[in-house]
């Protein structure tokens, strides 16, 4: 591997990692291992860039090009060299290499955009100002090696992983190395917390010299008409977002791309206008530089805290779209057609959404403006945020904004939470068979009981009790399960604009009495001790038996026991139909396939099968007896590392966002040369642990996650069934011809 | 919710050097030598907690310290430039959002007493406070502890300026004898604090939105 290879990570480098990995006997096209001159003759000033290249090195050099050559394999992973990495590219479904190609779209080098803005910043610099431009040099040499320096000592024992595996999630490595949690920082322009997601109780005074660390860093950039984008250091990446007058940062191992730090700062910015407006924000700053938002923001903690648990796990975040409740078009429609305003109340209304669960039922918007679909995940969060999701109250208002519509206005969201939906209710819905239960869903009691239920947890609370860990691990699940306990109601929202409560309140109150009109109070209480047998659904409910309870989207899996009511209305038609529409991944029947996500790009929207509790469940017809031991083992070592179901989850998504991003090509467009304007189409990503392949065609992008033993050609013919399949689903899996008005 | 942070920048000379110093040697600390001594003063004031860990960094110290105020507890964030040449390699963004300003002379130097106008100017200028008249600024004449025939700038001279700038609280200090350090920056931290807390949200109820008045937007999800 060359010596200037070891600048900016990229996929294909750290995916074949050097010669002696030549034990698993993979074809490997010789052109992976080289990248497109382009991307490395970037302008020697971005050598002054934060960017770390090489953390481990505690030299104080002060380009990166000083930086010795990268041994082909890091010493400390031996790992790495057993693991079977493959990842290969090819425009063509059939997988073929195409060599010209491909050696350029796997080189997802995001730090070329990086590069390429600075060497803009710094033409636009006079060149009168030499003096000055000489001590900012120095500065920001200092301020590079410092870096380097601070994170050596601490991370010396990876050295050069950052070209090796810099991009690779952390446990692609090491089944037993957790995901720790990604921190957020969300500072003002004068370095004042706004919100920090560890907590701000913890050591005051330490958060204040970060914070102020932080912005005299962003600052140093400022000045020069720059940006500070992300720092590296190791395997950790710091990313920035400025939003003046806010500044964002995100800290994160993960190994993602850095697009999708930056749209996760961007969702936390958005989360924040929606409390504030970017109207009031920009008006308070330009008064008082100094201000504490935190006054402002007093009690939307909760918001941000929620969108973040979202961030981590949501798909649909993640592929900015909407997901819709699986669901027969012709009740679909029924539901939508009681829920269009006419007369006078249309001028006063934007949207009215159904939802269940987080997905979306119906939703209905006036002809002359469609929905962003950040607009809907804002409003989503808010509303699975415990503050309201926990409230007892059946209906209320909301005053919030959606920034994507308009964010310098507030809009008023009207909830109605369907009235069935009480007390008991949520409990028996929440806590599967188990209908005698009557503690309060979020208490740790049922908490502890719900995870009884699944093989995992039992293992959980052998070996983790009493530990702060499994308290935190429980605290998350809480909150995991406060989107949850969300979910299993159906909720009427209804945005207005106007000012008049009274009749856009009333409106809603009809609306939900039509969707309810049969439920009759006799067969509410009847409900919450009846149960309704899991068995009630084939593959769903098969699947649902080794669901994890701690993910959202599955305790709903054929366990809804309120389905006893009266038969006649849509409400209930519609409950009936919300036990049955999760679907898990062996619904398709197709052999090596684990998981996928389906976006339709025309809709905007997205449907992934419910998350299992154990990918790995069903071992492979292929794999051999030993291989089988090792998948046990690994099973077993994550077990009793603690680790729940989502640090798979964790790892698919950010091998997901990889792809997704090496597909769109994200990163690349700003390249001077204009040759890679575009992604390949079809991208393959191997990991000791699964493939990942990704297929982006006109109508949709498909995301596969495979047994890495498949072979390619089973891949994409896999690829090809989930797209029949959806396409066979399509009219229940997505939102179509809403009525407008 | 945390408590206040309150930003306080200190300015005062440090690029130019003036022959005279009155303490420490010239190898010790180039702050030291070269300027009226903020520095000292943050290191006395913050006593144990000292680091200059950042400065080589980017280009400015600070420093946190925790102070009651009026019984509330708010954290001091303490921005020293030093080592800097005025604001070559610092600009606005530093300086944004400040709570107060300390300038610093050196009692034994009149050339520092007179540049306090411009550290001034170019501090109401860079940060550019909401309302400039009556940003809090603390003025302190440090190196108090030298012989009194060194002297250069009498008391007289720089209370009457501070007077003349809006009644600038004025304090003679000496980082080296620890005297007054701790009265300035209770000041500084009370006068800080009061223009954090006045003037409060501007929390208008938000106009009711013409729905109609939006311009149609097309997003991909005509669903």
């Amino acid at each position: 591997m060359s010596r200037s290879s070891s600048r900016a990570p990229s996929i294909s480098r750290s995916s074949t990692p050097g010669p002696s990995h030549s034990g698993v006997g993979y074809h490997r096209s010789p052109s992976k291992l080289t990248i497109p001159p382009a991307l490395r003759q970037s302008p020697s000033l971005s050598n002054l860039r934060v960017h770390s290249y090489n953390a481990g090195t505690t030299t104080t050099d002060t380009n990166a090009d000083d930086v010795p050559p990268v041994p082909p394999i890091p010493p400390i992973l031996p790992k790495m060299m057993t693991m079977e990495t493959q990842s290969s590219a090819s425009s063509v479904i059939n997988l073929e290499l195409d060599n010209i190609n491909g050696n350029r779209i796997l080189v997802q080098d995001v730090e070329a955009e990086v590069d390429s803005i600075d060497e803009d910043a710094y033409q636009n610099k006079p060149s009168d100002e030499s003096k000055q431009w000489e001590s900012k040099k120095m500065l920001r040499d200092q301020l590079r090696r410092t870096l380097t320096s601070n994170h050596a000592t601490a991370e010396s024992s990876f050295r050069n992983r950052n070209t090796t595996t810099h991009w690779l999630p952390d446990s692609r490595r090491s089944f037993s190395s957790k995901l720790s949690p990604r921190e957020y920082f969300i500072l003002t322009d004068a370095g004042k917390p706004v919100f920090i997601s560890r907590g701000i109780e913890t050591d005051d005074r330490d958060i204040s010299s970060m914070l102020g660390v932080m912005q005299a860093l962003i600052s140093v950039f400022i000045d020069d008409g720059d940006k500070l984008k992300s720092i590296n250091a190791g395997k950790t990446r710091i990313t920035f977002l400025q939003r003046q007058p806010l500044y964002y940062a995100c800290v994160s191992a993960w190994g993602e791309p850095e697009s999708v730090s930056r749209s996760q700062l961007e969702y936390l910015h958005l989360q924040i206008i929606s409390v504030v407006t970017s109207a009031q924000l920009k008006r308070i700053f330009e008064r008082r530089g100094n201000f504490d938002l935190r006054r402002l923001l007093g009690g939307a903690d909760t918001f941000l805290t929620t969108m973040i648990a979202r961030l981590q796990l949501d798909l649909a975040i993640s592929m900015s779209a909407l997901r819709c409740l699986r669901l027969d078009p012709l009740l679909r429609n029924k539901l939508a057609q009681a829920l269009v305003p006419s007369g006078q109340i249309t001028k006063d209304i934007l949207y009215v959404i159904l939802v269940t669960q987080g997905e979306i039922i119906t939703l209905i918007r006036p002809k002359k403006h469609s929905v962003h679909p950040a607009d809907i995940h804002i409003l989503l969060t808010t509303l699975a945020s415990p503050s309201l999701s926990n409230s007892p109250a059946s209906a209320m208002w909301i005053p919030l904004c959606l920034p994507k519509w308009n964010e310098t206005r507030m809009v008023n969201a009207y909830v109605v939470n369907m009235p069935y939906m009480h007390g008991g209710d949520l409990t028996s819905s929440v806590g599967e068979n188990r209908s005698t239960s009557m503690t309060r869903p979020s208490s740790p009691v049922t908490e502890h009981q719900d995870h009884k239920d699944s093989p995992n947890s039992v293992d959980n609370d052998k070996d983790g009790a009493g530990t702060t860990e499994a308290t935190m691990a429980s605290k998350k699940r809480d909150d995991m399960r406060s989107l949850n306990l969300n979910s299993h109601s159906v909720t009427l929202v209804c945005i207005s604009g106007g000012s008049d409560f009274d009749s856009v309140r009333a409106w809603c109150d009809e609306a939900s009495e039509k969707l309810s009109a049969s439920l009759s109070s006799s067969s509410l209480t009847s409900d919450t001790t009846s149960v309704l047998p899991s068995s009630s659904s084939t593959a769903t409910a098969a699947a649902s038996t080794t669901s994890s309870s701690s993910t959202p989207s599955t305790s709903n899996n054929g366990q809804h026991p309120h389905l006893k009511t009266t038969p006649s209305s849509s409400l209930h038609h519609l409950r009936t139909h919300i036990s049955h529409s999760s679907y898990t991944v062996s619904e398709l029947g197709i052999p090596g396939l684990r998981h996928f996500v389906y976006k339709a790009r025309g809709l905007v929207q997205v449907t992934y099968p419910l998350w299992e509790d154990d990918l790995y469940g069903d071992i492979d017809e292929g794999k051999s007896l030993v291989e089988q031991e090792d998948a046990n083992k690994e099973r077993k070592e994550r077990k009793e590392g603690q680790q729940g179901d989502n640090e798979e989850r964790k790892r698919i998504i950010t091998l997901y966002q990889l792809v997704h991003d090496a597909i769109h090509a994200k990163g690349m467009t700003n390249l001077a040369q204009g040759e890679v304007g575009e992604g390949l189409k079809l991208q393959y990503l191997r990991t000791e642990t699964e493939a990942v392949l990704g297929w982006i065609t006109q109508p949709f992008e498909i995301y596969l996650t495979l047994s890495p033993l498949l072979p390619k050609s089973a891949a994409v013919g896999a690829a090809n069934a989930v797209a029949r399949w959806v396409k066979k689903e399509e009219s229940k899996l997505f939102l179509k011809n809403a009525p407008v008005f | 919710m945390g408590r206040v942070l309150l930003k306080v920048i200190i300015l005062g000379d440090s690029g130019s050097v003036y022959p005279f110093t009155s303490y420490g040697s010239p190898i010790a600390s180039i702050d030291i030598v070269c300027s009226v001594g903020k520095t000292s003063l943050m290191n006395q004031y913050v006593n144990k907690r000292f680091s200059n860990q950042y400065k080589a960094t980017i280009g400015a110290d600070f420093l946190t310290k925790e102070v009651m105020v009026d019984d509330r507890l708010v954290t001091m964030q303490l921005w020293d430039t030093a080592g800097q040449e005025r604001f070559q390699s610092l600009g606005v963004a530093f300086y944004r959002g400040a709570d107060c300003c300390v300038l610093v002379y050196d009692v034994n130097s009149s050339k520092s007493f007179e540049t306090l106008d411009s550290w001034r100017d170019e501090f109401l200028i860079q940060a550019s406070p909401h309302d400039p008249e009556n940003f809090p600024f603390v003025v302190l004449g440090n190196k108090v502890d030298v012989e009194e025939n060194k002297r250069q700038v009498t008391q007289k001279r720089a209370m009457t300026w501070c007077q003349s700038k809006g009644n600038i609280p004025y304090f003679e200090t000496s980082a080296k004898e620890a005297i007054n350090v701790e009265q300035a920056f209770q000041t500084v931290a009370k006068n800080a604090l009061t223009q954090e807390a006045e003037e409060q949200l501007y929390v208008d109820y938000p106009d009711p939105i013409q729905l109609d008045s939006e311009s149609s937007q097309s997003y991909g999800c005509n669903c």
